[in-house]
């Protein structure tokens, strides 16, 4: 990915963090327009399946009942990964940061996020980070006895540690 | 859209905490069985 886009993304994702940090919230005009661009992104380079799936879990999160989201869920990410095998993880992703917001377990501002880094950069590594990083935040948030934590700080601070991991990874 | 129309950006300790295990769990597997599973994802794609 383009060294420009790459800070462009953190950037954005810094002022989604202060936004979060500050309202425990984030306009939805800060998030939607990236996810739109993201999903322009990804059709102009030729990964069509990521965008189309994105759309049609937006499109199904207003389905009713709930069974029906995820049978219909279930079956466009299966299609998705058979079709385009490639971009099977990427797939994988996309539908669990949905399922993650569909059962209540994730704000739909963190799983926006989410989506745009999958659409930007479909590569697993910079999710190890995020949830490394996550998973540190909730046991420090334990420790100091809290319910609950801005995960969009993990999705920040996850992202940055993977591009001090790829420079270094450049230069050695 | 009800998707779009969320944005909340908050979530529980535990949460985080399950993601991470996870995540590090289907990373293991991945490993472990990454190439298999791609080739039956493969094979599967074939045979549509």
């Amino acid at each position: 990915m383009d060294w420009l886009l790459w800070v462009l993304l953190l950037v954005w994702l810094f002022v989604c963090m202060l936004y979060d940090l500050r309202f425990r919230r984030v306009p939805g005009r800060v998030t939607l327009i990236p996810l739109f661009l993201a999903g322009m992104y990804a059709l102009s380079r030729g990964w069509w399946v990521p965008p189309l799936l994105t759309a049609a879990l937006i499109h199904i999160s207003d389905f009713e009942p709930r069974e029906k989201r995820y049978a219909f869920a279930g079956v466009v990410s299966a299609f998705a990964a058979i079709f385009e095998p490639a971009t099977a993880l990427t797939v994988a992703i996309l539908v669990l940061v949905w399922l993650l917001w569909e059962i209540g377990a994730m704000g739909g501002a963190d799983a926006k996020l989410l989506m745009v880094i999958a659409l930007l950069y479909p590569q697993p590594w910079i999710f190890l980070w995020i949830a490394l990083v996550g998973g540190l935040q909730g046991l420090i948030a334990i420790a100091m006895r809290k319910k609950e934590v801005p995960y969009i700080v993990a999705i920040f601070a996850g992202a940055f540690l993977f591009s001090i991991q790829s420079v270094f990874y450049r230069i050695s | 859209m009800r998707f779009l129309r969320d944005h909340k950006g908050i979530e529980s300790t535990e949460v985080a905490l399950i993601i991470a295990v996870v995540v590090l769990v289907s990373y293991g597997a991945y490993r472990l069985l990454g190439s298999n599973i791609a080739a039956v994802v493969q094979d599967i794609a074939g045979r549509i």
